[in-house]
C-alpha cells in the first residue's frame, strides 16, 4: 500500500511538473463523461427488527419445530396446489402433485407443465426459508423457489419478490449457475434489482441440494436500502467474493416476506420463465433467523444421496368440454376409415380453420387425425365412399404423409411439399400427439391443396407441419369437401371456421393474420380529441383467445403520432402518455393516472376471451376537460353483445393537447372508421 | 541487441515528446507519448526505474492473467501489476472514473463506450515504432483495427477468438458423406449442411448445422473478393460506407435453413428436450450434428477435454470459415476485444508494454503457451487454463505459432486439418461493435428495433428468421442508417468535441453524410486525414 501511495504521489508531482513546464493543460487527458451523481438521500431508518425468537428449548444443531410453515410432501396436503400459467398468470389447477422419493420420505414432483403454489403468506421482515430441490432441467431464470408479496405487481403495480434461479452472472463463465439469488422491488426508490451469483459455477442439476436463506433486516448495506442475507447451500454458508477478494453480499430487497393478500410462494413456476422439471422436498419457513448449526441440521437430517425415478407423463384421454363433434372412442380403438366428421365445403381460394384435440395411443405415427378431401359432402359419421359419384382427391395424415388415388408422398416426393418442425419421431409419436391441441389451416387453390398444422402438446410445445399436394386431380370449379377422420385415436372437434378475411375497407390494420405481434410494435395514426369532443371508432378485433391482453389497446398522448414511427419519446419530441387502456378493462398512465372500469361480463373471462377472437368493436370516446370516458361495445361472431366503460383522469386538463391512437398485442385489428 | 535498440528509440521518442509539448503542434488528441514523460528516470530499455503499479482490467480467466502478470513482473521487478476482471464494462469503468480508480490498461467488449468517454489515449507512437507490430496479423495494420479510420491508434486487438467451423467426422461417416477439403467454399459448406440433414422418420434426426455464431455474420465478411469490395467490417463496411447486400444474402440463406429444418435446436429449450430427450443437451454433444458454427474456444473448453469426444461419440475437425469466392487468403470474422492505455495512466509506455505482453507480444505469448502446455496449471474452478477461453495469437511470429500449434491434436488424422486451419486463418476481422464507431447505435436505433406484422419481438433477425420479411428488403434503408450513425458518431468521438483528430476535410465529409441522412450519392470517398 505504501508503495502505491508513493507512486501516486510521485506521479502527481511529475504530472504537475510536466504541466507547469509546458505552460498549457491542453495535453491533459480529457476527463470521462461524468456520470450523474447519485442523489444523496437520507437512508430510511431500518425497521427495528423484532427480537429474534430463537426458542430457548431448541438445542443448537436440531431442526427447530417452531416453524411458521413446513411442507414434507410425504402425503397429499391441501396447502399444496398444482400451479400453471395458462394465460401468463399463475393459476391453481386441479390435481395433486406427483410424489416421488425424496431426501426424507416423499418429495413433490413438478413436470415442466405445472409448478406448485404453497399456502404460505409472509411472516415479516425477519425470516428463514429452506428447501431441497433436485432439478432435472434448468434454464436461465427458471425459478426453483420464488416468493414475494406482489410477485407480478398486480396489487401494487410493482413487482416484489425473491427468486432462487439459474443465471450466467458470474463474469468468469458463460455457464448457468445455481443458486443465483435475484430480488426485485419495482416500487422502491430506484427499483432495486440486486442479483447474486456463486463464485463456483455449478448448475446443481440432477442432484439434491439444500438451500437456506436467512434474512435479518438489521443487516443492511450502507444506505439501508438493501438487506444483506445469509445464504447456505447444503448447510454451509456461501460467501461470494469479487475479483479483489472482497465479499459480495447476498442482497435482497426490503419486505420480501411482508404479509399480503397477493402473496405468492411458488416452486418451479413463476409468471415469466420456463417451468422447472424436478422435485422439491422439506420446505420450511421461520419468522426468525436460524443460526448456522440449525441450518446445518436442515441439511444433515436428510439424505442428499436419495434418488428418484422421474415419473412419465400420465396421458389420460379426457373429452374436451365444448367439442362440437367427436371421432372414435376414448379407449382409442377406432379403426382406420371407421368414423368421419361431416364434410365441410372448401371452395377454390378458400381457407378453413379447424381446431381439434387429438388423443392417440402413441403406438404408430399414423395413429392420429387424418384429413380427407373429396367431391361430395358426407354426413357426420357416415362413410364418404358411399356417396354417389364419390371421388377422392387427397388424404393427408398428421404424420406428414399423404396420398392421392395415383401416388403418395413416400414414393413420389416431388408431388408434395412437406416441411415439419420436429426432429425426433419417437417424441412426436409418443409424447406430442398423445395429447395435442391441433389447429389445421386447410386451403385450396386451383389444383393445390395445403394442410398447415400446428400441434401443441401437453408441454405447450408447438410443432408445425405444412403439407402441400401440388398436382391434385381437381379443377378450380370442381366441388371440394374435407372431412376429419383418424386411426387409433380420439378426436374432439372444437371448431371449424372461416379464416380471417381482411377487410379491404379498413383504414389501417395492426398485427398480422397469424395473430402474433409483440406489444407496442405497431400503431395507428393519432387522432385529436379536443376538449368536449366525442369520437366514435369502429374496429374489428381478432385474437387467439389465450390472454386477456392479446387484443387492441387504445392510448392517449400529448402528441400526434403517425404510422412512420412508434409512439415514444425517442421518436417524438416531448411525447408523453396520459393513459393507456387495454380492451380487457385494464389501464395505466402517468403519475396522476386513475381509472374506473365497469364491464358487463363480470367474471366470465372465458366467455369474453372467446368472443374477442372475432369481435366487431365500437368505441365512443368522450373528453370533458381532464377526464376521458370510453364506452366499449363488443359484438361477437355469434351476435352476442358485451359492454365496458373506462373513465380515467391524469395530468391532462382542459387545455392539454390530447390525441389517441391504437396499438395491440398478439392480435389482428382492423381500424374501420374514426368519426 | 535489436530489442535494446528499440528501447533506446522509444526512449528517444518520449524525450522528443517532452520537448515538443510546449509547441502546440502535438495537441491533436491525448497522446500517450506525452504521458510517459511523467515516468521520470528510465533505464536503458526506456522503462521507468521507479517502483510503479499498473492496473490491468480484463475479461479473461483471472488466474491465467494473474499468472501471466507474475511473469511480467519477473521481467520488470519494479512494476507491480494489479489485475481485475471486468463484470460490466460501462458500470465498472464509469464507477472507476467517478472514484478516481480508473485502471491503467483495460479491455473493452465494445468500443463505443470507450470512445464516447475518451477513456483510451493515443498509443500510435508505441505501436508504430515497435518492430513486433510487423508480426501482427496483416489485417490489423491494413484495416487500422483500433485506429477507427483516424491517423491515431487508440486500441489494439487483444483477446481474439475466431469464428470457426467444426465438423464431426463421425456423423459424416454415418451418413456416408466425404470430409470436405479444408480449402472449401461457402457453397460447399451449405451443401454439406443440407446433405447431412437426414431424417429417416425414426428417432433423432441428423441436423446439418448447430450454431452459436449466426451464418449471416460470417457470410458478410467472406462474401466477396477484395477486388469487388474491400470489406473490412460487418455489414459490408469498407472504410467509407456500408453495403448490406452481402449480409442480406447470408441472412436469408441462414434464416431459410432454420425455417426448413436444417438447424439443430438450442440448449435449454423444450425443442432440445423433444429432440434429444434432455432439456440441457448441447447440440455439440449429440453425435447428430455434422457442422458447427462455433466460437473457437469451444474446442479447447469442451471438445478437447479429457474423454469428452469419446463419451459422446464425436470426432471433431476444424475448418476455417469459407470464402464465397473460394479465395484461400480471405477475411474471417472473430471476437476481438480491443484494449488500450487509459487516460488515467501515468506510465503509458509501461502500460503499453503490459498491454502488449498480455495480448500480442512474442514474449508474453511464449509465456502463455508455457502456462497452457502444463495442464496442472488450473484456475480456481480446477479447470486447466488451456480450457478456460484460451485465445488465438494475434502475432504471426513463427516461434509463437509453432508452439501454439502443439496445444492442438498432433495425431496423424487431425494434425493436417489443424495445420490447414492455422494456415487459412490469416485475415481476422472483428465484429462491428469492436471496430466501427456508432455500430451499437445503428443496431439499437435501427436494426434491432424494426418491427413487422406478426413478429414475436422487434429486430430484423427475428423478422427474417420467422419468415415474415426478406432481408433484401431492408438493404437500402439499412445502408442509409448505417452510414448515418457511423458518420454521426465518428464525428462525435473524433471531431472537435471528442478526441479532435479529424481535419477540416474529414469533418466536412462526415457532416455531409449526416446532412444527407446516409445517402452517399455525390459524396465521394472519405478523405484521408492530415492530423
Amino acid at each position: 500500500m505504501k508503495k502505491k501511495v508513493l507512486s501516486v504521489l510521485l506521479c502527481a508531482a511529475m504530472t504537475a511538473t510536466l504541466l507547469a513546464g509546458c505552460g498549457s493543460n491542453e495535453d491533459t487527458p480529457a476527463q470521462p463523461e461524468t456520470p450523474a451523481e447519485p442523489v444523496a438521500e437520507t437512508p430510511a431508518e431500518p425497521e427495528t427488527p423484532a427480537e429474534p425468537e430463537t426458542p430457548a428449548e431448541t438445542p443448537a444443531g436440531e431442526i427447530p419445530q417452531d416453524y411458521k410453515y413446513y411442507f414434507s410432501f410425504d402425503e397429499a396436503d391441501p396447502a399444496v396446489h398444482l400451479a400453471s400459467r395458462p394465460n401468463g398468470t399463475v393459476e391453481i389447477v386441479e390435481g395433486e402433485p406427483l410424489l416421488v422419493d425424496g431426501v426424507k420420505g416423499k418429495a413433490a414432483y413438478v413436470d415442466g407443465v405445472n409448478g406448485l403454489k404453497l399456502d404460505v403468506n409472509g411472516v415479516g421482515q425477519t425470516y428463514t426459508v429452506s428447501f431441497w430441490v433436485n432439478p432435472s432441467r434448468f434454464a436461465q431464470y427458471m425459478p426453483t423457489l420464488q416468493y414475494g408479496p406482489d410477485m407480478h405487481g398486480d396489487a401494487t403495480g410493482g413487482q416484489h419478490y425473491v427468486n432462487f434461479t439459474w443465471a450466467s452472472w458470474n463474469p468468469t463463465s458463460d455457464e448457468l449457475s445455481y443458486p443465483s439469488v435475484w430480488a426485485y422491488d419495482q416500487n422502491a426508490e430506484g427499483s432495486p434489482w440486486p442479483n447474486w451469483y456463486t463464485d463456483v459455477v455449478d448448475d446443481h442439476n440432477k442432484r439434491w441440494t439444500n438451500v437456506t436463506m436467512t434474512v435479518d433486516p438489521a443487516n443492511t448495506n450502507a444506505d439501508g436500502t438493501l438487506i444483506i442475507a445469509d445464504l447456505y447451500v447444503d448447510g454451509e454458508k456461501l460467501v461470494g467474493t469479487d475479483a479483489e477478494g472482497n465479499e459480495r453480499p447476498v442482497y435482497v430487497v426490503q419486505n420480501t416476506m411482508e404479509p399480503s393478500d397477493n402473496f405468492d410462494f411458488l416452486l418451479g413456476v413463476n409468471y415469466w420463465d420456463a417451468i422447472m422439471k424436478g422435485a422439491f422436498d422439506e420446505v420450511y419457513v421461520y419468522d426468525y433467523v436460524l443460526d448456522a448449526s440449525q441450518v446445518k441440521a436442515l441439511y444433515t437430517a436428510c439424505d442428499a444421496t436419495a434418488k428418484y425415478e422421474e415419473p412419465a407423463h400420465d396421458f389420460v384421454v379426457t373429452p374436451t368440454e365444448g367439442a362440437i363433434d367427436t371421432l372414435g372412442t376414448t379407449d382409442l380403438t377406432m379403426g382406420f376409415w371407421s368414423d368421419w366428421t361431416e364434410g365441410v365445403e372448401l371452395k377454390d381460394g378458400e381457407t378453413k380453420i379447424v381446431n381439434l384435440h387429438n388423443f392417440s395411443d402413441g403406438a404408430a405415427t399414423w395413429d392420429n387425425y387424418v384429413v380427407g378431401f373429396c367431391n361430395g359432402k358426407n354426413e357426420a359419421h357416415t362413410i364418404p365412399n358411399d356417396m354417389a359419384d364419390y371421388k377422392e382427391y387427397l388424404v393427408v395424415r398428421a404424420d406428414a404423409y399423404a396420398w392421392t388415388p395415383t401416388t403418395n408422398s413416400g414414393d413420389n416426393a416431388d408431388e408434395f411439399d412437406i416441411n415439419y418442425s420436429w426432429g425426433n419421431w419417437t417424441t412426436w409419436q409418443t409424447q406430442v400427439m398423445q395429447d395435442a391441441n391441433v389447429t389445421l389451416k386447410i386451403s385450396r387453390k386451383d389444383n393445390t391443396i395445403t394442410v398447415d398444422a400446428t400441434q401443441v402438446d401437453y408441454n405447450t410445445t408447438e410443432n408445425t407441419c405444412t403439407l402441400t399436394a401440388k398436382n391434385v386431380d381437381i379443377a378450380a370449379d370442381d366441388p371440394c369437401y374435407f372431412f376429419i377422420t383418424g386411426e387409433h385415436c380420439y378426436i374432439d372437434i372444437m371448431s371449424i371456421k372461416d379464416d380471417i378475411k381482411a377487410d379491404p375497407n379498413a383504414k389501417d390494420t395492426l398485427g398480422a393474420l397469424n395473430l402474433v405481434q409483440a406489444f407496442w410494435s405497431d400503431a395507428t395514426d393519432g387522432f385529436e380529441l379536443a376538449d368536449g369532443a366525442t369520437k366514435t371508432v369502429k374496429l374489428n378485433n381478432y385474437s387467439d383467445g389465450k390472454n386477456n391482453w392479446d387484443n387492441f389497446v387504445i392510448a392517449f398522448a400529448n402528441t400526434e403520432v403517425n404510422t412512420d414511427a412508434l409512439p415514444s419519446a425517442d421518436n417524438y419530441d416531448g411525447y408523453a402518455e396520459y393513459g393507456v387502456l387495454r380492451a380487457d378493462a385494464y389501464g395505466w398512465g402517468d403519475a396522476s393516472f386513475a381509472y374506473e372500469a365497469t364491464t358487463s361480463w363480470g367474471d366470465d373471462w372465458a366467455g369474453w376471451l372467446a368472443m374477442m377472437q372475432d369481435a366487431d368493436v365500437t368505441l365512443k370516446i368522450t373528453r370533458n376537460g381532464g377526464e376521458v370516458s370510453v364506452d366499449f361495445t363488443f359484438v361477437g361472431a355469434d351476435g352476442s353483445e358485451w359492454t365496458e366503460n373506462i373513465t380515467f383522469t391524469s395530468t391532462m386538463d382542459a387545455s392539454s393537447p390530447v390525441y389517441f391512437f391504437f396499438t395491440n398485442e398478439n392480435s389482428y385489428v382492423e381500424l374501420l372508421s374514426v368519426e | 541487441m535489436k530489442k535494446k535498440l528499440l528501447c533506446v528509440l522509444l526512449a528517444a521518442c518520449m524525450v522528443f515528446g517532452l520537448a515538443s509539448c510546449g509547441s502546440g503542434s502535438g495537441s491533436d488528441g491525448d497522446s500517450a507519448g506525452s504521458g510517459s514523460e511523467a515516468a521520470g528516470e528510465v533505464g536503458e530499455d526506456g522503462v521507468t526505474t521507479e517502483q510503479i503499479t499498473l492496473s490491468y482490467w480484463h475479461y479473461e480467466d483471472d488466474d491465467m492473467i494473474k499468472t501471466l502478470a507474475e511473469k511480467f513482473m519477473e521481467k520488470y521487478p519494479n512494476i507491480t501489476v494489479e489485475c481485475k476482471v471486468i463484470t460490466d464494462m460501462s458500470t465498472d469503468l464509469t464507477a472507476a472514473a467517478s472514484n478516481n480508480e480508473f485502471p491503467d490498461v483495460f479491455l473493452a467488449t465494445d468500443s463505443d463506450t470507450a470512445l464516447a468517454n475518451q477513456w483510451w489515449v493515443d498509443i500510435s507512437e508505441y505501436v508504430d515504432n515497435d518492430p513486433e507490430t510487423a508480426m501482427l496479423a496483416s489485417t490489423i495494420q491494413e484495416y487500422g483495427i483500433g485506429c477507427f479510420d483516424t491517423n491515431h491508434r487508440y486500441a489494439m486487438p487483444t483477446w481474439y477468438q475466431p469464428c470457426a467451423i467444426f465438423i464431426d467426422k463421425n456423423v459424416l461417416d454415418k451418413l456416408n458423406l466425404e470430409m470436405p477439403d479444408p480449402d472449401w467454399t461457402w457453397d460447399d459448406m451449405i451443401q454439406l449442411i443440407k446433405d447431412a440433414t437426414v431424417d429417416d422418420r425414426t428417432g433423432m434426426k441428423y441436423y446439418g448445422l448447430g450454431y452459436y455464431n449466426r451464418l449471416d455474420s460470417l457470410y458478410g465478411i467472406a462474401a466477396c473478393t477484395s477486388s469487388e469490395r474491400k470489406i473490412k467490417g460487418e455489414f459490408g463496411y469498407d472504410g467509407t460506407d456500408f453495403d448490406l447486400q452481402y449480409w442480406a444474402v447470408g441472412e436469408q440463406q441462414f434464416s431459410d435453413m432454420k425455417l426448413t429444418g436444417y438447424v439443430a435446436p438450442q440448449q435449454n429449450t423444450q425443442a432440445m428436450e423433444d429432440w434429444s430427450g434432455d432439456y440441457g443437451t448441447y447440440f455439440g454433444a449429440t453425435g447428430h450434428v455434422a457442422v458447427f458454427s462455433e466460437g473457437f474456444w469451444t474446442f479447447q473448453n469442451l471438445w478437447n477435454t479429457e474423454g469428452y469426444q469419446e463419451q459422446y461419440g464425436l470426432d471433431i475437425y476444424p475448418y476455417v470459415t469459407p470464402a464465397v469466392s473460394g479465395e484461400k487468403e480471405h477475411n474471417t470474422l472473430g471476437n476481438m476485444y480491443l484494449g488500450g492505455v487509459s487516460y488515467a495512466c501515468d506510465h503509458p509506455y509501461e502500460a503499453y508494454l503490459l498491454l502488449k505482453w498480455m495480448n500480442w507480444g512474442k514474449e508474453g505469448w511464449l509465456e502463455r503457451i508455457a502456462i497452457y502446455s502444463d495442464e496442472s496449471n488450473v484456475n480456481a474452478a480446477g479447470v486447466p487454463l488451456k480450457a478456460a477461453n484460451m485465445p488465438f495469437p494475434m502475432t504471426t511470429d513463427p516461434e509463437v505459432m509453432d508452439a501454439y500449434k502443439t496445444l492442438f491434436p498432433q495425431d496423424e488424422a487431425h494434425k493436417p486439418y489443424w495445420d490447414r486451419f492455422f494456415e487459412n486463418l490469416q485475415r481476422p476481422v472483428p465484429y462491428g461493435w469492436y471496430n466501427i464507431a456508432g455500430y451499437w447505435n445503428f443496431c439499437d436505433q435501427y436494426f434491432n428495433s424494426q418491427t413487422a406484422a406478426g413478429v414475436s419481438a422487434p429486430g430484423i433477425h427475428n423478422i427474417v428468421d420467422e419468415g415474415l420479411g426478406k432481408s433484401a428488403d431492408y438493404v437500402e434503408e439499412a445502408n442509409l442508417m448505417a452510414n448515418y450513425y457511423h458518420a454521426l458518431y465518428q464525428l462525435k468521438y473524433f471531431g472537435p468535441e471528442g478526441y479532435d483528430v479529424l481535419d477540416d476535410a474529414e469533418q466536412a465529409w462526415y457532416q455531409s453524410v449526416i446532412d444527407a441522412q446516409g445517402v452517399m450519392t455525390g459524396i465521394g470517398e472519405r478523405p484521408v486525414g492530415t492530423r
